[in-house]
């Protein structure tokens, strides 16, 4: 019988990751080289590279329009959780319900996410151009939604809430119809009422779902970049100029890498102490959904 | 067959102790059955003796060979698991041939298609080869699970509590199978279980874990009729052994149990005296199995008075809950059920079979 | 029972709420793709018609132009290129995600399975590619691969797109190989296979219908990235992401065109859903389940 030596033997699992720790050390470099660059005055096509310490984060934090843009990202986050949490939940709660035709539902719903964002931007830009159908349904006239100041931002909201909220309904759906169900049985027999019997009783335990969906959805919100860049890119004024779009015509326009990464670092700080915290509120609500 | 030897084996789970300084001698064509409450680290022995949890500290051997962790694909040892853990996606034929395709073996498929086939007929499963595991029942899946293992004609047989997931009927029925099937393999077994009946019945040795401590080692009558302490002969036997505290009496040179209240008196044998009187006890503990006390109806010199009496019918046997002064007895019989009231009942205790354990639980021996 | 005419009034307006409920949600879900079909039907003319039409008679002009560089009366130009960014984006999504399976699926085995050093940290290496802003990743990216020659390369787009691909397989593949019970990957060590062995025979077989859902999921977000596309690439590895995009020039935009381009972009995707979309829902759910 051929005995294997233990070395092999404990080599095994790392046969098994070798390959895709290759790739991670691949990926990790650039992650490496931009804190680098942050740090430097890169600028695109330069060959000397100077380094120059914390200069670009200062610059950045004194300048307005990085305040405003870094302001304009978390209420843009903010604004579009609240929404979609709110419309997921409502159409979770739709679509929980075993009447007839309603697999049918469930699977249309998901159309929205099949799409590529730009695509959806793209659609959207055309309904909501001055001569298209929104006016037309809205009864507006020549109403520019993406163009306006003001409403460039709503306008982007509701297209994010339109791609995204089927994300948040099929995943609530899912934690909805994973809640045992004797609870409820018990709940009715008590003589409790929906609105009380859903605030005590799903709410909590479906709470550990709202928050992971909340996770996901603060990590991609934070990093908006493809639907500005196909609707408004940034514009108009810089009404839209969410902290990547910045951080992308800073790089691609003006050359400066330094600064863009600079930029790019705080936002990467943000979103990770952001999913810490979200992190944590999942594992409380998981524990107390759990009863521990 | 080969035998199987513990040396001072240890398994922490981080800092605490599974088995504790674990010392068995498992011989070659040995039914040898490790028992003991949840907890005892029954399993984790076992998944060491099998490679497929590290041992902390001691060693293992098979035969001549130690065993290393991870190397379990090495030991010819065939195990059959508490959930069986059956390929859901390989038929029964294909399930039975499977260990016989590694590389270990090397069998060519008609000497594979021969092995399944007998096997399977000796376990009455031949009808079922194309079928899938789920679509078993918890019997067929033990016995396919069985089959696994037999074809391998393995060096040592090991079973984790094979059949605690089975109704009681099939219980009865498995256990009387495994013994003809004993009696056909000439392999050391070692089988898990926490059942004290299957212990009883199946084993040619019991070793008695607790915590991961050894208590006792020895044949199925060792263990029941000479229980090491307490604890040991508190887990053999349904319902529990009584154990009545008492004092020892000296009375005209011979010695007597009596419980406190002086309710129940009865003598203790006299090999025990020795003992007793070198260790200077008074107080004792003496265990009475509930098969040893008989419901009689008639005073007599060694009978003694029942207080109050609930019974409990359960088809074929009785149990009896009594109140004897301060004490509570349980005791059972196959016999017909009883009807009079408790004043005119009284027990008898077959006082060669009590035993008594000293302060520390140890049992009074002779000599 | 007097009750009952009153409880089935009160079961029907709560069926006919839920129904319209419904509805609602799905005509607002729904609405705009339709009318994007439609408008793919239409000349350039009657999109920008001042007002929509609902009723008009459809052609096929547009797919025509996009797919087989046919010009489109009343239009200047045509894009010929669009087929070669939906194969682009053929070639780049699906080699992503074979090299993901490829690397991926063997290290989600070693994490649910093996204990050994540094192993949650390498886990959480894959997680925190997802933290990442993309920007503050292709900016070195960009930097290396104009100095390596990938830049604008197929092996260059897979590459990056592992950033995408990698993370998910990984995350949720390890969650069904830790769903299979040890015991069974136990029993196969002890009837005499190596760990190697038993992944192929055992472990692998077991997983398939996660690892057909894992990967069709992390197709669709390949698949649907475009900012990757748009800084890596140039007009030769452009996926049809960013193809889109190029229907909407300073000069003009061909409306019919771009709608045609939008519906054939989803088209893949759409298929995909309504084939398997049960297993999306649960590939999808699972992930959130496991965290």
């Amino acid at each position: 019988m051929p005995i294997k030596n233990s070395f092999s033997r404990r080599a095994v699992p790392y046969f098994f990751v070798l390959p895709a720790l290759f790739l991670t050390i691949g990926i990790l470099y650039p992650f490496i080289l931009s804190l680098y660059y942050s740090l430097t005055d890169y600028r695109l096509g330069s060959a000397a590279i100077e380094f120059i310490g914390f200069k670009n984060y200062l610059v950045i934090f004194s300048s307005a329009s990085f305040w405003r843009s870094l302001g304009l990202t978390a209420g843009y986050t903010a604004a579009s959780l609240v929404l979609q949490i709110g419309l997921g939940l409502a159409g979770a709660l739709l679509l929980n319900n075993d009447v007839k035709g309603i697999q049918v539902a469930r699977s249309l719903i998901i159309l929205p996410l099949m799409m590529p964002p730009v695509v959806a931007a793209l659609m959207w830009k055309v309904i909501m151009a001055p001569n298209g159908v929104l006016n037309y349904l809205t009864g507006l006239v020549q109403f520019s939604w993406l163009g306006t100041n003001t409403a460039a931002l709503p306008s982007l909201l509701i297209i994010d809430t339109w791609i995204y909220t089927p994300f948040v309904t099929v995943i609530l759906l899912a934690g909805l119809r994973s809640l045992p169900q004797e609870p409820y049985e018990a709940a009715v027999l008590d003589g409790g009422s929906p609105w009380f019997i859903f605030r005590t009783l799903t709410l909590p335990l479906l709470k550990p779902f709202i928050f992971i969906t909340a996770l996901f959805r603060t990590i991609d919100s934070l990093k908006t970049f493809d639907i500005i860049y196909a609707t408004t890119k940034g514009g108009p004024g810089s009404s839209t100029m969410l902290l990547q779009v910045k951080a992308y015509f800073e790089s691609f326009r003006h050359y400066s890498m330094g600064s863009a990464l600079s930029m790019m670092m705080v936002l990467w700080l943000v979103i990770f102490v952001m999913s810490r915290v979200l992190v944590g509120f999942w594992a409380r609500s998981s524990r107390q959904a759990l009863g521990r | 067959m080969a035998s199987v030897s513990l040396i001072n084996v240890t398994k922490k789970y981080g800092r605490i102790p599974a088995v504790s300084q674990l010392n068995l001698e498992v011989k070659a064509t040995e039914f040898f059955v490790i028992f003991g409450p949840a907890g005892a680290g029954k399993t984790s022995t076992l998944k060491m003796i099998a490679g497929l949890e590290e041992v902390t500290e001691g060693e293992i051997s098979i035969g001549d060979t130690r065993v290393r962790a991870r190397a379990s694909d090495e030991i010819d040892v065939a195990m059959i698991f508490e959930t069986y853990a059956l390929y859901p996606h390989f038929t029964v034929f294909e399930n039975m041939a499977f260990p016989l395709k590694s590389k270990y073996r090397k069998l060519d498929s008609a000497e594979i298609r021969s092995r399944v086939e007998d096997v399977s007929r000796s376990l009455e499963i031949e009808g079922f080869l194309q079928r899938y595991p789920a679509e078993l029942s918890g019997g067929q899946k033990q016995r396919v699970s069985l089959g696994r293992a037999l074809v391998r004609k393995p060096r040592v047989f090991l079973m984790d509590e094979p059949l605690s997931h089975l109704d009681a009927k099939l219980r009865h029925q498995m256990r009387r199978e495994l013994k003809k099937l004993r009696n056909k393999l000439q392999t050391s077994v070692i089988f898990v279980t926490h059942d004290y009946m299957e212990a009883l019945s199946l084993a040619d040795r019991i070793a008695v874990l607790d915590k991961g401590r050894l208590r006792q080692v020895g044949t199925p009558d060792e263990i029941y009729l000479a229980p090491e302490d307490v604890f040991v002969a508190s887990l053999f036997g349904q319902p529990r052994i009584n154990l009545v505290e008492g004092l020892v009496l000296n009375q005209n040179d011979r010695l007597f149990f009596s419980t406190t209240d002086g309710a129940i008196v009865f003598p203790i044998p006299a090999g025990l005296r020795e003992c007793l009187e070198r260790s200077n006890l008074e107080k004792i503990t003496a265990g009475i199995r509930p098969t040893s006390i008989q419901i009689i109806r008639e005073q007599s010199p060694a009978a003694v008075r029942v207080w109050s009496f609930l019974s409990e019918d359960t088809g074929s046997k009785h149990l009896y809950y009594m109140r004897i002064g301060e004490t509570s007895l349980t005791g059972i019989t196959e016999s017909g059920g009883i009807m009079e009231k408790p004043e005119k009942l009284f027990i008898s205790v077959e006082t060669e079979k009590v035993l008594y354990f000293d302060h520390a639980g140890k049992r009074i021996r002779e000599g | 029972m007097k009750n009952r005419p009153r409880q089935n009034a009160k079961d029907t307006r709560k069926k006919v709420l839920i129904y319209s409920g419904i509805v609602l949600f799905l005509i607002f879900a729904l609405f705009p793709i339709f009318w994007i079909f439609l408008m793919s039907l239409k000349t350039d003319k009657e999109i920008i018609a001042s007002i929509p039409k609902f009723f008009f008679r459809p052609t096929l002009e547009n797919y025509e132009a996009i797919l087989f560089g046919l010009k489109a009366a009343g239009t200047e130009t045509s894009r010929p290129d669009f087929i070669l960014y939906f194969k682009n984006s053929l070639i780049i999504t699906s080699g992503a995600v074979i090299v993901s399976l490829l690397v991926g699926v063997p290290a989600a085995y070693a994490l649910a399975r093996f204990k050994f050093k540094f192993k949650e940290d390498i886990a959480f290496t894959f997680l925190s590619f997802r933290f990442a802003p993309e920007i503050a990743v292709i900016i070195p990216i960009f930097v290396i691969y104009r100095s390596l020659g990938l830049y604008n390369t197929y092996i260059g787009m897979i590459l990056v797109y592992q950033l995408i691909t990698l993370p998910l397989i990984v995350w949720i593949m390890r969650g069904y190989f830790e769903d299979i019970p040890d015991s069974i990957e136990q029993a196969a060590r002890l009837d005499g296979y190596s760990w190697f062995s038993i992944f192929r025979k055992i472990s692998l077989p077991l997983v398939k219908p996660g690892l057909a859902s894992t990967a069709i999921l992390s197709f669709i977000f390949a698949w649907n990235n475009f900012i990757f596309g748009l800084v890596l690439g140039a007009k030769e590895t452009f996926p049809v992401t960013v193809g889109t995009l190029g229907f909407i020039s300073y000069e003009s935009v061909l409306w019919g065109q771009m709608a045609a381009a939008s519906m054939v972009t989803i088209l893949p995707e759409i298929i995909i859903a309504f084939f398997i979309q049960k297993y999306l829902v649960r590939g999808l759910s699972l992930g959130a389940v496991r965290g």
